[in-house]
């Protein structure tokens, strides 16, 4: 350790995400505001002298000898995460493993492995497995005007919100299934910063000859969906439960395989503006009732 | 029958939490995670290690008048099943099926039927989107890296 710290001694800086606090050092002063690129938003730089967990980046300069490989290295603690001669691999895989680690020792947030998009000031989240089309659903509410939460992780804190977690969607090549990266801003649709409360949860996974018949689930069953595809469940289940029951408590709970992403947007977005539309209206009834009692 | 009809729940080793009518449990020593309906939630929480099964329906016939001896060793077989149960404590349960239990109810009494759900929670690599470095795997698509190196199936890794 220390004579990686020896190596890595060029720059740093520590920050906060959701309760969890991370270091970064580096080699060299010119990457560090790569590393900071792949901070999501929501992170803070802080001052904290105790961390978590401390990547250390050995990027490698330019070679003195011709025929020489360049290779940067990323140490987690003491352990070697990565070494490759790509640095924006480098970058993926710090981006990648910090999430992870987040994900799984927020002290503060449940982190479900779902997609969430935000539609009229309220949040849909779609939890599933990897391979179950997420990213697909995600995509096709993006191009009906959603505004982009999250492509990998539903952030739900104590009241049930979710809140944000942008980074660039993962989605596969139909051939190789190797997720390429994608930046929402590609895709021109905006992104969310403000948490949201839980309006639908879709409950469903692609199959190609399939069509979307929705039924209502009930919420305990919803609950237990989401536990199903949480990171922290086993680690703080009494924390994960009543984080995962205030996310659903007032949301409408869709299941059914689908086969076409459209049909299902389409589907979820059009009960959504009738659902609003009795919000609305009861919101304006009732008063005058409370006048009349 | 009879004596040796004091249901023993392992309520002590899980976690349960109210949602609306119905319970959630999470089992600490398997992982998995149970949801049970109004009636099945109704007979677990009955069983205490003392009451018998006719005195379960009897309290139970109070709540809901569609209950019987019949629903209640339905049920706990359903508990038992989904391990939620001490298993010398069950006694023999019903050899109805809820297709049956259905067809005597004709219909009306759907919600008195019992119903237990249970799913395995997942490790928290089990829940990612793709396995991060090191961890063990058997294709390149697995690994958030891509790159799942090793003889394939074979002690390979994400790298």
């Amino acid at each position: 350790m220390d004579k990686l710290y020896r190596m890595v001694r060029a720059d740093g800086f520590c920050f906060k995400l959701f309760g969890v606090t991370l270091g970064v050092r580096t080699s060299q002063l010119s990457s560090i505001s790569r590393i900071r690129a792949q901070l999501p938003p929501g992170s803070r730089v802080t001052a904290a002298r105790k961390v978590d967990r401390l990547y250390s980046f050995l990027i490698a300069s330019n070679p003195s000898r011709a025929g020489t490989h360049l290779l940067h290295l990323l140490y987690v603690n003491s352990q070697r995460l990565a070494r490759t001669g790509d640095e924006s691999e480098l970058m993926q895989i710090f981006a990648s493993d910090f999430s992870f680690h987040v994900a799984t020792t927020s002290p503060n947030r449940l982190f479900v492995h779902a997609g969430v998009v935000g539609w009229k000031g309220k949040a849909i989240v779609i939890p599933g497995r990897s391979f179950s089309g997420k990213t697909t659903l995600v995509k096709e509410f993006l191009r009906q005007g959603a505004t982009y939460y999250s492509d990998d992780f539903a952030v739900i804190d104590s009241r049930g919100y979710v809140y944000p977690f942008i980074k660039p969607l993962g989605i596969r090549d139909d051939h190789s299934q190797k997720q390429a990266s994608v930046a929402a801003e590609q895709l021109g649709c905006p992104v969310g910063i403000k948490p949201l409360q839980i309006e639908f949860v879709l409950l469903t996974h692609y199959n190609k000859t399939a069509r979307w018949h929705p039924r209502s689930v009930s919420r305990g069953q919803a609950v237990l969906n989401l536990l199903q595809n949480s990171f922290s469940v086993r680690e703080k289940p009494e924390v994960a439960l009543a984080f995962a029951d205030a996310a659903v408590r007032n949301a409408t709970i869709l299941a059914s395989v689908r086969g076409e992403a459209e049909e299902v947007v389409r589907s979820v977005l059009f009960c959504s503006i009738r659902v609003l539309n009795q919000d609305f209206a009861t919101r304006i009834i009732q008063p005058q009732r409370e006048g009349y009692g | 029958m009879g004596e040796n009809e004091n249901i023993k729940p392992k309520r002590f080793e899980m976690l349960s939490r109210e949602v609306l009518d119905e319970l959630l449990i999470y089992d600490h020593k398997t992982y998995r995670g149970h949801c049970l309906n109004q009636a099945a939630a109704l007979v677990w929480k009955a069983c205490d290690g003392k009451t018998t099964v006719a005195e379960i329906t009897r309290m139970l016939k109070q709540v809901d008048p569609s209950m019987d001896e019949q629903v209640v060793r339905f049920a706990l077989g359903k508990l038992k099943k989904a391990g939620l149960l001490l298993d010398e404590s069950v006694p023999e349960t019903a050899k109805i099926s809820r297709r049956d239990l259905v067809r005597r109810a004709g219909g009306i009494a759907i919600i008195a039927i019992p119903i237990v759900t249970s799913m395995l929670m997942p490790t928290p690599a089990r829940a990612a989107s793709c396995f991060q470095v090191l961890h063990p795997c058997i294709n390149n698509a697995q690994c958030c890296s891509g790159q799942c190196v090793g003889v394939l199936g074979i002690n390979a890794v994400c790298t």
